[in-house]
């Protein structure tokens, strides 16, 4: 069974870009399936990685008192911040349905 | 790994670089609202010399200088007139305050410009709101993390 999880992106062009070799991937195997899973997680997480220094750094430049825009550290920050709280609601479902999996009588 | 990113392995949860360095210009910014208060209210004072708060250049040669990975931020001032931050007592750099000789002084001995302190007032207490802010919402992500999104 192939699963799917979204992206951690808020750019529409991650979404597609990160869903499509997991859909793909159905008919290739449970092998492939779990290797593009894989992948699909830590290029969000990867993601989440770069929003979050790209965020950082905006933060020092302005405490810096480098001419940075003001609208723009703000934005960057709360997008680091949703994409951080996305993926921990991620997170959180994953280990729910990996706890569901245990409880399965077999 | 992004410089701006690393955790100081010795350091607790809120010694990230980007914290600090926003905990030091939040100090710099409201010592810098306090000198306005000050020259503002010494505008008709004579023989006064406005003071003036440079805590960016401090902060920035303190991030790329060595302080900012060993643990402690060290204040390093380039110019001689610049008085050293004086330690607080929790241990951490204070922004140092340093007479402004910008403004020519007026027959009083006065050197007060209230154009320019209330320019400088609203910019700072914009980068201050701003900063004090982004402050809350990197703690609020903390708090995500500990309570784990509940």
């Amino acid at each position: 069974v192939p699963i799917s999880v979204p992206p951690l992106a808020l750019a529409p062009s991650h979404v597609t870009s990160g869903l499509k070799p997991t859909e793909g991937a159905s008919d290739s195997g449970p092998a492939a399936a779990a290797q593009t899973f894989g992948s699909v997680l830590q290029q969000a997480m990867g993601n989440l990685q770069q929003v979050q220094s790209a965020a950082d750094q905006s933060m020092v430049q302005l405490a810096t008192g480098q001419s940075v825009d003001l609208h723009d550290v703000m934005i960057k920050t709360e997008q680091a911040n949703l994409t951080f709280q996305l993926a921990v609601q991620v997170r959180n479902k994953l280990l729910d349905a990996y706890q569901e999996i245990m409880r399965m009588q077999m | 790994v992004d410089q701006s990113t690393k955790v100081n392995p010795a350091g607790g949860l809120f010694d990230d670089v980007p914290s600090r360095a926003l905990r030091f210009a939040l100090n710099g910014l409201s010592r810098r609202l306090q000198t306005i208060s000050n020259n503002v209210a010494n505008v008709d004072t004579p023989g006064f010399t406005a003071q003036k708060v440079n805590f960016e250049d401090t902060l920035q040669s303190a991030l790329a200088g060595p302080g900012f990975q060993m643990g402690g931020l060290t204040l390093l001032h380039d110019a001689t007139n610049h008085l050293p931050g004086l330690a607080d007592d929790t241990g951490q750099p204070t922004p140092a305050v340093v007479a402004n000789l910008e403004n020519a002084h007026r027959n009083d001995g006065n050197n007060v410009n209230i154009d320019k302190e209330m320019t400088s007032l609203s910019e700072t207490g914009l980068t201050y709101s701003a900063a004090g802010q982004l402050m809350t919402i990197r703690l609020g992500q903390l708090r995500t993390a500990i309570r784990e999104g509940h």
